[in-house]
């Protein structure tokens, strides 16, 4: 399979001039620019790993509300890490949700004891929640944005969702997606790590 | 040529059919999670459209197909599913089993197939 059926089959590229209201522009291209980076890094790696023939390693956001990546070896000897734009609209709503404590008084909780009484079983996310852990149906955005416009954080903090998003987006793609399967096992994502996820200022 | 095993693609319903070639398109790839059966269902409706060109190339232009197609006998279903299984089996390099896709032609349409004009065409128009 080459890298356009394969794209096509995942949901087709995200198109940075229709994308849903609930990630600003400049945040999707700062997103952009990180996993353009990051595959630059992969791609060395891949072909250190994978020999002679190996090409690049490509990193595409596709058109998608999954929040899985997913990977492929593809004919040509590359390979293609899948991230679906529901995976960033999700760690953008959860950065945001998280820089509402920003300064505010700090609440230390005591964790249970493992012996808890109420059975995993029981356990429910917030129904407020479900969003972000939910498959949604292709391109069905608009549970995200209810759950997005439901936090209220000052915009003076958009510079710090946007850190916070890229901090994030790296840390997943090292830990979560697949990587190992298209030949770069995680062991070897340290490297890579000290150069991606090196923190940029705070503004505040 | 389609063979006893082939035919029994074309007992399974559609979205029965979209499931296994999605599976089938899916087979090289990882992730954190499996898959559902509606992506797979989505996986492979995509992947059918984006080569629906393909295979009205493929189909449409034999001269077999035409004649049972539009002759003046009426072919029998699996006459024509044997037909496009050969006239698919041209195609190199699909990443699908052969008679599954050609049950899911027979399931779109081969009228409907040969009669709407390549897309190419008409974003070329």
């Amino acid at each position: 399979m080459n890298l356009e059926q394969a794209v096509t089959i995942a949901g087709g590229r995200a198109d940075a001039q229709s994308l849903p209201a609930v990630i600003p522009l400049q945040q999707y291209k700062s997103v952009q620019a990180s996993l353009e980076y990051a595959s630059d890094l992969f791609s060395v790696q891949y072909r250190a790993n994978a020999g002679p023939g190996a090409g690049n390693l490509h990193i595409i956001v596709t058109q998608s509300s999954a929040f899985d990546c997913r990977s492929r070896q593809l004919d040509n000897q590359d390979a293609v890490i899948f991230m679906p734009l529901g995976f960033l609209i999700r760690t953008r709503i959860m950065a945001r949700m998280l820089l509402r404590y920003w300064g505010k008084e700090r609440r230390i909780l005591t964790i249970g004891p493992a012996d808890d009484p109420v059975p995993e079983s029981t356990w429910r996310l917030p129904t407020a929640l479900e969003p972000l852990f939910d498959d949604l149906h292709a391109q069905d955005w608009d549970r995200l944005a209810t759950l997005d416009e439901a936090i209220d954080l000052p915009p003076l903090f958009e510079l710090d969702v946007q850190e916070l998003m890229h901090l994030s987006v790296i840390h997943l793609l090292l830990t979560s997606c697949p990587t190992s399967d298209v030949g770069i096992p995680n062991s070897e994502n340290s490297s890579v790590s000290v150069m991606l996820v090196f923190p940029r200022k705070f503004s505040r | 040529v389609a063979t006893h095993a082939d035919q029994s693609f074309l007992d399974m319903s559609s979205d029965e059919l979209e499931v296994f070639i999605g599976t089938a398109l899916l087979r090289d790839e990882f992730g954190s999670k499996d898959v559902s059966d509606a992506e797979k269902r989505a996986v492979a409706q995509r992947w059918f459209s984006s080569n629906l060109d393909e295979f009205r190339t493929a189909i449409c232009g034999s001269g077999i197909i035409q004649d049972k197609l539009f002759g003046p006998q009426h072919a029998e279903r699996n006459l024509l599913f044997g037909a496009v299984v050969d006239a698919l089996g041209a195609l190199r390099g699909l990443p699908v089993p052969i008679a599954a896709l050609s049950a899911q032609v027979i399931h779109y349409g081969l009228r409907q197939l040969c009669a709407e004009p390549l897309l190419t065409e008409g974003r070329a128009g």
